[in-house]
């Protein structure tokens, strides 16, 4: 397994194109904007090297009985299932943010199942290929950013009636040693973080769109392959000199537009190739897991209600029974998180590939709960905070040979707390709801993995409510059918 | 081995669980461990060679550490601060016993 040093080393012989306000980016792993999200994805490789964290962050490889990163593992029992959600709730924890690297492991755990059952149908060799590829990642410790997302263009039309052929991906072309693609992929957490990109199809799909059902990897510094930062709010104070006005001083994510401008795909790296009746599946397999890997916002969580209680007591307001009931109130609703994740994982089961895949009911449970939760979560933590929260003065006037002092005396809480500490501290709760940080712990909770009427349709079709008005008929009497 | 010969220390493999959520802070009771049973108890890594048998630190009561492959080795668990000072207070008062009588000790069930 790579040391977080060598991952750091790794993504600096990449060759990846990408440009942030307007201007390509000629050092993207020391970008301060950029920076704190490797540091992030960097702590996936740290952890595993830690006794504390290894028994979470590290699992047996079932191909070659090697000690991996659970990031490169595909699951083998509900066990497994059960760790990569402890997992991704400690490191939610440890960063406070989004750590990135969840979604690549989503994508290699459905398509070890997908390409099994698309080869079991067709005859193909899908499955030899990627476990090939899977033996390659593991072996290497990768990053893989699982890039399923479309633009999607006009909402109501399918791909192939789309004015802009582009707005899904698809094959333009092909040849005797591969494809050329075309289309991008929006809101792709962690694309510049990652040495290599799984495309995935974004929808279930008819025979009239099979030339965009298709899947592949790719080095993410393939040629074609251009990245667009996406903004977040208040990135660029990370590019100031101080560091208090970040909040989190050490960690970050983000995302990016990737473009595909004719980008060429070996046969040995695609998955699928316009088999357009397993495209549905592809999606709802990735789909289970990645609501699966929300608890990540359950450890977040942890972050922010350590936060708001530590505000609290600089406040001098933490003996308040609302402010009492106000934390008891965050800590349940973040349980409830957990308890969804945990859920889905130990009622897992093993698929035809021998993949252990979370229960899909529970995991759309699980996500449904995370567009809402998280949102409350922070409102009582911005309840507790105060308003000062959103009208403290910066670093800078704090350093400041004019104005610092009065910074320090009017914005002292508990008198045996010094002022630049309260300050950090309400940084760190801005950053995580209103912040750079609330991108993965509010919008992302809303919408990674499928928006909440996706979890609401899932769960609509997985609900048996013909069992449960039998049910209901047998014990008020009703006999007849 | 599960006795102690007279003048050696035990050599106890240490193995934490992941520490999604710990109770307490394990890494801290650990150095605690190792600062009270010095003379009698030699932490070493769960892969170190020749070990008389392995120690779980749990964050909580769940324990969801792997095992299996540390059998048949006397595998003994803590899963709180509580449990941390039984170990200390027992080895202290009983170096020499048999681990697999700890009541510390996995008990399987069979």
């Amino acid at each position: 397994m790579k040391t977080a040093a060598e991952y750091e080393e790794s993504l600096r012989q990449l060759n990846l194109n990408v440009y942030q306000f307007g201007k390509k980016v000629t050092n993207v792993v020391d970008d301060p904007i950029i920076r704190p999200s490797m540091n992030a994805v960097a702590a996936t490789y740290e952890c595993a090297h830690m006794a504390e964290y290894e028994d979470l962050i590290t699992a047996t490889s079932h191909i070659t009985g090697k000690k991996i990163n659970r990031f490169t593992h595909i699951h083998q029992s509900t066990e497994d299932l059960v760790k990569k959600t402890k997992m991704c709730r400690l490191l939610g924890s440890l960063t406070g943010c989004c750590f990135q690297r969840c979604v690549g492991m989503d994508a290699m755990n459905a398509l070890s199942m997908t390409t099994f059952d698309i080869d079991a149908k067709y005859g193909t060799d899908y499955n030899k290929r990627f476990l090939a590829y899977l033996e390659f990642v593991q072996e290497n410790d990768l990053v893989c950013d699982g890039a399923m997302t479309d633009p999607k263009g006009d909402r109501s039309l399918p791909p192939h009636k789309q004015a802009d052929p582009d707005m899904f991906l698809h094959v333009v072309e092909e040849r005797d040693d591969g494809i050329v693609v075309r289309g991008a992929k929006a809101h792709q957490t962690g694309a510049v973080n990652s040495h290599e990109i799984i495309i995935m199809p974004t929808i279930a799909m008819r025979e009239e769109d099979k030339d965009y059902a298709i899947s592949f990897a790719l080095p993410s510094d393939a040629e074609g392959i251009t990245y667009i930062m996406g903004r977040q709010s208040c990135d660029t104070r990370k590019s100031e000199e101080g560091t208090i006005d970040r909040g989190n001083v050490l960690y970050g994510g983000h995302e990016a537009l990737v473009v595909f401008d004719d980008v060429f795909v070996p046969w040995d790296r695609i998955f699928m190739y316009k088999e357009w009746d397993f495209a549905g599946q592809l999606v709802e397999q990735f789909a289970s897991y990645h609501r699966q890997s929300y608890a990540c916002k359950a450890g977040v969580g942890d972050v922010l209600i350590g936060a708001t209680q530590t505000i609290a007591e600089f406040n001098g307001a933490q003996k308040a029974s609302h402010v009492k009931d106000k934390i008891i109130e965050m800590n349940h609703l973040n349980e409830t998180l957990f308890c969804g994740s945990i859920a889905c994982a130990t009622e897992g089961h093993q698929e035809e590939s021998g993949t252990y895949l979370v229960n899909t009911l529970l995991a759309n449970v699980c996500k449904q709960n995370v567009t809402r939760f998280p949102y409350e979560i922070a409102r009582l933590a911005q309840d507790i905070a105060g308003g000062l929260m959103v009208t403290l003065p910066s670093e800078e006037d704090l350093r400041s040979a004019e104005v610092g002092k009065w910074v320090q005396k009017y914005f002292k809480g508990d008198n045996t707390v010094p002022t630049e500490d309260r300050m950090r501290m309400l940084r760190l709760i801005e950053n995580i709801t209103l912040g750079t940080a609330a991108v993965g712990y509010l919008t992302e909770s809303m919408h990674g993995a499928g928006s909440p009427q996706a979890q609401r349709i899932m769960i609509s079709r997985l609900i048996d409510l013909k069992q449960k008005q039998k049910v209901a008929k047998r014990l008020c009497g009703i006999t007849k059918e | 081995m599960t006795r102690l010969a007279p003048g050696r220390a035990w050599r106890i493999g240490l193995k934490y669980c992941g520490g999604c959520a710990p109770r307490y802070d394990r890494v801290e009771q650990v150095g605690v461990l190792k600062k009270m049973l010095a003379e009698a108890v030699i932490l070493l890594s769960y892969e170190a060679e020749n070990l008389d048998a392995v120690l779980i630190v749990a964050g909580c009561p769940t324990s969801c550490a792997d095992t299996a492959t540390f059998e048949p080795l006397p595998i003994l668990r803590i899963r709180s601060e509580a449990d941390a000072r039984l170990f200390i207070d027992d080895m202290r008062a009983n170096p020499y016993r048999d681990l697999t009588g700890s009541p510390l000790l996995v008990a399987k069930l069979f």
